[in-house]
């Protein structure tokens, strides 16, 4: 049926429609998963070269910066410029079940306005999902300069992030040429977190100029968790009370990003 | 009461949290108002004092703005000044129900039905002279700012927030929308829970925002055609709107003919209110002022303690917890900002 459609659909490409397959189909709901965690619905733009993603929080504390290139799955096709907006959270409902060993194929056809999904192993399972208004809403490009880089394993960030938590809603980091430091501190206890250059966790520092800022917590501690299920290596860039950026490096091509907003300390 | 369009308008669910760190302007009659019929004992009277003065509006104003306070929402209250004359009419209406309310609400305290007495007491309150000055004496001690419209408290607020002072107009109404605020947010409360009238039955309600660029995005009318619609449904300056002409119908015409003037000239019998002009106006172009300013002091405990407890019989251990939680949540507010502050 819904192959059948998809060829017709084919020979009349007058109308914007995408699709794609990944032969590993918990790949993909991990990504959404990480998209999941600071916003609730979001535009995608789908391109013939891949799909991007640039969203805020609702309280605009938090922006996730996202983008699939074409090669990051195993067929992918699109006939034009297409945005639709989806529900994240419901998608991920879709997804729950996933299994690794299924494949998975996502297509869109504007004109019904819905998205398609197959999962397919044993037995083949077909989703049909409607896609929201998308919103004209202009999410701003973030200008920011950044003085200190740590790059670090997701699985290391994500112990010193959860450590962090158990003991504050804040956490601030500090990056000298050769140590990269963690503090938080609560109302009973505190922890200091320091790792050298050298140590194992830590794959590269890069300092201009001794940085710290405070984040908070809920929202890192979202974007650490998200991020790190979707990736191994993670890279913190911040200045002095200015936002940070956390990047997650993909197994595939593609670009997983975050920008979460300092707390500023009154000194 | 407001222009209803609940059902046409698009409104997003939001929590708390998501509105911590940012300010709102507060219609402070409507404000009030709620808590005077909310904040009520079993047989429906007010809270009073020793001497009988009724206190429901500090105790409210009190505990909602410290609470919300505390979780980094900070809220300016704004006051009515003196209403548009061609309020009169709904301002005739309500005067109306009150005394009606009053002696239905006598009769059912006379015959001892409880359930009915507390229903018809919440429909008698009535804001006196004395109530604004108490409550404006509160936020002063609070550290609260508060603005003194020239009109329309709500479309004080509305302007307050189309000019990004504060980030959203906080309101039941709708009508802050039609006056121009950017955003809107209904049921700004602690507490979600919120009584049905009528019933022993509380229902969930959560903080929701309208935003009016979707909103008019959605509707696919301009704001004028907005407010022709908000006219065609009734607003406070035409209570009645048009017979026959509900939320959906009022829509349709408007999508259709564009305006109210060109839906009179399609149908005769379609009589466009004599005032038409100048109500839209009142929406288009507000009496308001932007001579104000919008600072926090810090709280005054002891006066609090001083006027609250000493004078008005609140709990002075209640007080001071209260305002010691909301002057943190102060401080914690002014460290957070939101990314786009950075994007230069």
């Amino acid at each position: 049926m819904l192959e059948s459609s998809i060829a017709s659909e084919k020979t009349k490409p007058a109308h914007a429609m995408f699709k794609a397959t990944m032969n590993d189909a918990r790949l993909f709901r991990n990504l959404l998963g990480a998209i999941s965690s600071l916003i609730e619905e979001a535009d995608f733009n789908a391109t013939p070269e891949g799909i991007k993603l640039r969203s805020m929080d609702p309280s605009h504390i938090a922006m996730v910066d996202f983008e699939w290139p074409k090669t990051a799955f195993d067929t992918y096709e699109c006939n034009g410029n297409t945005k639709l907006r989806l529900s994240v959270s419901n998608l991920l409902k879709l997804l729950k079940r996933t299994r690794s060993d299924e494949s998975i194929e996502v297509v869109y056809d504007d004109t019904n306005k819905k998205l398609n999904i197959t999962l397919k192993n044993k037995i083949t399972r077909k989703f049909i999902t409607p896609t929201l208004e998308p919103s004209t809403e202009e999410v701003p490009t973030p200008k920011v300069p950044f003085n200190a880089r740590v790059k670090i394993t997701a699985a290391s960030l994500r112990d010193i992030i959860d450590d962090a938590q158990a003991i504050s809603d804040n956490v601030k980091l500090e990056v000298t040429p050769d140590k990269f430091t963690v503090r938080a501190t609560g109302e009973l206890s505190s922890a200091l977190i320091e790792l050298d250059k050298g140590s194992d966790a830590i794959l590269d520092i890069d300092a201009k100029e001794p940085t710290k800022a405070t984040y908070n917590l809920n929202y890192l501690g979202e974007i650490i968790r998200a991020g790190s299920g979707a990736s191994e290596v993670t890279s913190l860039e911040f200045s002095t009370n200015m936002p940070i950026k956390v990047e997650f490096e993909m197994p595939q091509q593609g670009r997983l990003l975050y920008y979460l907003a300092p707390r500023i300390e009154s000194e | 009461m407001g222009v209803d369009l609940a059902d046409l308008i698009p409104r997003v669910k939001v929590s708390l949290d998501d509105l911590s760190g940012k300010t709102f302007a507060v219609d402070a009659y409507n404000a009030l108002y709620q808590f005077l019929a909310i904040i009520r004992g079993p047989t429906g009277t007010p809270l009073m004092d020793r001497k009988g003065r009724v206190t429901s509006h500090l105790s409210g104003l009190l505990y909602r703005t410290t609470n919300l306070a505390e979780r980094g929402i900070k809220l300016v209250y704004v006051f009515d000044g003196r209403p548009p004359a061609l309020k009169e009419v709904e301002i005739k209406r309500r005067r109306a129900v009150k005394e009606e309310a009053i002696v239905k609400y006598e009769a059912a305290v006379t015959s001892g039905r409880v359930e009915e007495a507390k229903r018809y007491a919440q429909a008698t309150s009535s804001l006196k002279d004395m109530m604004v000055e108490d409550s404006i004496r509160v936020l002063d001690l609070l550290g609260v700012p508060h603005v003194q419209a020239p009109s329309e408290g709500e479309a004080q607020a509305a302007i307050m927030a189309a000019r990004g002072d504060v980030w959203a107009a906080v309101s039941q109404d709708f009508d802050s929308i039609l006056f121009g605020a950017n955003r809107l947010v209904r049921n700004l409360a602690i507490s979600g829970r919120r009584k049905l009238p009528m019933q022993q039955a509380y229902v969930q309600v959560d903080p929701e925002t309208v935003d009016l660029q979707t909103a008019l995005r959605e509707l696919q009318l301009s704001r004028e055609q907005l407010v022709d619609l908000g006219i065609l449904i009734g607003t406070d300056f035409n209570p009645d709107g048009f017979k026959g002409i509900g939320p959906k119908t009022a829509l349709k015409l408007i999508r259709e003919r564009g305006s109210i003037d060109s839906i009179a000239q399609a149908s005769p019998d379609f009589r466009p209110p004599p005032e038409l002009r100048r109500i839209r106006e009142i929406f288009l172009n507000p009496d308001v002022t932007t001579n104000y300013s919008l600072r926090w002091k810090e709280p005054d405990i002891e006066g609090l303690v001083k006027f609250l407890c000493g004078d008005r019989d609140f709990s002075e251990e209640r007080v001071r917890n209260a305002v010691t939680k909301a002057k943190a949540g102060f401080a914690v507010e002014s460290e957070k900002k939101t990314l786009e502050s950075f994007f230069g």
